[in-house]
């Protein structure tokens, strides 16, 4: 499978993101950390480490994210259990929340539709691919009008 | 009629007759005394008529009093006097002047001139029995007893006579002959032989039948009368047991007792069985009655019925399904050996014992009751339900029943067939247990290969973000030879993560979907052709009538994918081609994937459908696809082959089922 970039394209408006990333795995997390600040635009990523970190972090009583990419395999709490959680609250139910994970499994990607989920992004082997997409949803989801909480 | 009876009647009927016969002489004698005197006077002396007419009053008298029609005629035949009986018999009087002779039916007429003669030569006629016609036009027999009377010269006056209607007497005899006869008939042609011998064992009646048993080859009428001391001895040897023919006859006619059914077997094979009935009258023996029935037909029905009946209980008794017979009322009439295995139980414990309470499990109580109330309406059934052997261990049975009937149709109990499937049974319950598991094991399976796939790819992506950050980050310290190592860890990486989805696909592939939809061929690889890079110098052709398949669309897709890739793959020509053909066989489609490229040594025709067996160390070759392929045809029920000649191309053959 082949994605295009766009590197020419200037997005006319980019605006600044906060991102939640739940992800158990380090590497993941410096993944996404070095694609974001290679796209030059100042999103900010808070990130937890579980299912239930999350839901500590969103249940505090601060401003929401943006957007949440969530991993499905987790200790805990894992991706589906806390995507239930999240439609389950009046307050959380509205957050775009991005599936990123390296399962292709069709059965989980039903189940995560069922439920409600903003997307589902397979991670690709090669990095440059990777960062690529994460630009794609980034600049999407900067462009999006999101319901305030 | 009986035959005291009729002996009565007769008597009586002779009585009458004699005192009849004495009132005719006498009034004859008067009546010739008076017509004497009466021609005697009107010749000579017609002074005395005054004297006559008294005695012919007198005589009057004489004829108004007798029963019998009297008439006296003149030769001619004509009615010169006739009493009140003979005028209400014949119908006529005097005044009428008819002719007798002419009252004669037609056909007795001929016999008048007879009686006639003799009347006139033996100057009387007796018993002339004749028919009339009456007055009335209807036909009398009537008999009649007349003499002549002369004159004194001896010379034929008149005759005159008694006429007597006998037409019921006649016909009373008439019936009695008739019976008599039909009675002969019915022995002469009965079934039965029969011999009737009187007490000095002479031959009262005997029949047809009678002769042929015995080989007799004259009519049985003339055998009338003859003696039978001598006929049992010459007779015999017609018998398998002659001596005990002639001993038991010889001993019945001692003893003169009714015995009935005596069995006589014969040389010629025949049965024949015999009553012997002695007959008495008042007390007084007065012979036998010999009945002889042929009843070799009836024995050998017998003997057959028995011969079939002795099937049927061996067949009862060494069959393998259990049987019970029951009534109306559920109670056990008959059981087999084999049930008496099943159950545990003697028969002697079941006869007149309800299955219901002695062999069913309670639970399936119910269940029982509404299968034989089913049969009650005549309806055979069959059914399982769970039985209790003596021992208490609960077995499976299945039963087959059918409504018993008696001869009149009516359902009298039932009787039905038992067998044990409690091994079937407890092997359908593994079955399904066992089918139960493998599909749970075959989801769980399936989630295991994602969770692996998952957990093995997962560092692959990291080593992949590592390695480029190495690069990225050291870009102008590398020198060439590192950069190129870099470039082989990533293709490395990339091979790992092919591997790592072939694996998957594989282990999922064997999982038969259920779902099955009509897959137009064509348009599969219409699909592909989008899907798969193909080089420009590579022709891809297929026909354009293609089949659709009832099979799941992503495998058929994975299936023609494989194998178009591997063509495309191992192309080594230019120009090259990839042709897909198919046929259509009695329940299979055949198709072929077939290319001009390197092809494959024979020796590697199995190997290729083998997991991880890779021909040629490609970089894009993990040596999954062409095992993947196998896996799919055969769960379509079809098989792959192929046929190759080392550098001139490959053709893969493989059957789908329609």
């Amino acid at each position: 499978m082949q994605f295009c970039s766009f590197p020419n394209l200037k997005l006319v408006i980019t605006r600044k993101m906060n991102i939640l990333l739940i992800e158990d795995d380090a590497i993941e997390v410096m993944k996404l950390e070095r694609a974001i600040s290679k796209l030059g635009v100042e999103h900010q990523l808070i990130k937890a480490r579980d299912g239930e970190e999350a839901l500590n972090l969103l249940q505090a009583g601060g401003s929401l994210p943006d957007v949440v990419f969530l991993d499905l395999n987790m200790p805990k709490i894992n991706g589906i259990d806390f995507l239930k959680i999240l439609k389950a609250d009046d307050r959380l139910r509205f957050l775009p929340t991005v599936i990123l994970t390296t399962s292709a499994n069709r059965k989980d990607m039903l189940e995560c539709y069922k439920i409600g989920v903003a997307g589902y992004l397979i991670k690709p082997l090669k990095y440059d691919d990777y960062v690529n997409k994460i630009k794609i949803a980034l600049d999407y989801w900067s462009i999006n009008e999101l319901i305030d909480s | 009629m009986s035959e005291k009876q009729l002996e009565l009647y007769e008597r009586a009927l002779a009585r009458e007759r004699a005192a009849r016969k004495e009132a005719e002489r006498i009034l004859e004698e008067k009546s010739r005394e008076l017509y004497f005197k009466s021609e005697e006077l009107k010749k000579t002396n017609q002074k005395l008529e005054s004297l006559v007419y008294t005695a012919n009053s007198e005589l009057q008298g004489v004829f108004g009093n007798i029963a019998d029609a009297y008439v006296m005629m003149n030769l001619e035949g004509v009615p010169i006097k006739m009493n009140k009986v003979a005028e209400s018999l014949l119908g006529y009087t005097l005044k009428d002047h008819i002719h007798l002779y002419k009252l004669v039916t037609e056909e007795d007429r001929p016999l008048v001139p007879q009686g006639f003669e003799q009347l006139m030569q033996k100057g009387s006629l007796t018993n002339f029995e004749i028919h009339i016609r009456r007055a009335c036009g209807e036909v009398s027999y009537v008999q009649i007893n007349a003499s002549v009377i002369y004159d004194r010269d001896k010379k034929p006056l008149a005759a005159q006579g008694i006429i007597r209607d006998i037409t019921s007497q006649k016909r009373n005899e008439q019936q009695l002959v008739d019976s008599q006869n039909r009675l002969s008939t019915l022995i002469l042609n009965l079934e039965s032989g029969v011999l009737l011998e009187d007490e000095n064992r002479n031959i009262v009646i005997t029949n047809k039948r009678f002769c042929d048993f015995f080989s007799i080859p004259v009519a049985p009428e003339l055998l009338q009368g003859q003696n039978c001391e001598q006929a049992a001895e010459q007779s015999k040897g017609l018998f398998e047991d002659p001596d005990g023919f002639v001993n038991r006859i010889n001993e019945l006619l001692v003893s003169k007792e009714q015995v009935l059914a005596d069995e006589l077997a014969m040389r010629d094979g025949r049965v024949l069985e015999r009553d012997f009935i002695p007959i008495y009258e008042e007390g007084q023996y007065k012979g036998h009655l010999w009945t002889y029935r042929d009843v070799t037909l009836r024995r050998k029905y017998r003997e057959s019925i028995e011969a079939e009946r002795q099937k049927y209980s061996n067949i009862i008794a060494n069959m393998n399904l259990g049987l019970i017979e029951v009534n109306n009322d559920d109670e056990i009439l008959m059981v087999n050996q084999s049930l008496e295995e099943m159950s545990g139980y003697t028969e002697a414990e079941l006869l007149g014992k309800k299955g219901m309470d002695v062999l069913l499990y309670p639970g399936d109580r119910d269940k029982l009751t509404a299968e034989n109330e089913s049969r009650q309406h005549g309806t055979s059934n069959s059914y399982e339900i769970r039985a209790r052997r003596k021992n208490g261990e609960l077995r499976h049975w299945l039963i087959s029943g059918a409504p018993n009937y008696n001869i009149n149709g009516k359902v009298v109990g039932s009787i039905g067939i038992h067998l044990d499937i409690t091994d079937i049974k407890n092997l359908e319950l593994q079955k399904e247990n066992l089918l139960r598991k493998l599909e749970k094991s075959n989801d769980e399976l399936q989630e295991y290969a994602h969770v692996v796939s998952h957990d093995l790819k997962s560092p692959l992506r990291s080593l992949s973000a590592l390695v480029d950050w190495i690069r990225e980050d050291n870009k102008e310290q590398f020198d060439e030879q590192t950069l190129t190592n870099f470039g082989l860890i990533d293709q490395t990486l990339e091979k790992m993560e092919q591997l790592i989805s072939d694996v998957l696909n594989y282990s999922s592939m064997g999982i038969e979907s259920s779902k099955r939809e009509e897959v137009p061929v064509k348009q599969v690889l219409e699909d592909i052709k989008t899907l798969i890079h193909i080089p420009e110098h590579i022709e891809f052709s297929y026909p354009d009538q293609l089949p659709v398949l009832m099979a799941d669309r992503v495998k058929l897709q994975q299936l023609f994918q494989n194998l178009i890739g591997n063509a495309i793959a191992y192309c080594d020509k230019n120009p090259g081609w990839v042709r897909i053909e198919c046929e259509e066989q009695q329940s299979n489609w055949l198709f072929k994937v077939s290319d001009n490229g390197v092809g494959i040594a024979p020796e590697y025709h199995e190997k290729v459908f083998k997991i991880f067996q890779s021909l040629q160390k490609r970089k894009d070759s993990t040596g999954v696809g062409l095992s993947i392929v196998k896996k799919i045809v055969e769960l379509y029920n079809g098989k792959i082959w192929l046929e190759s000649t080392p550098g001139e191309g490959t053709t893969f053959y493989f059957t789908l089922a329609k």
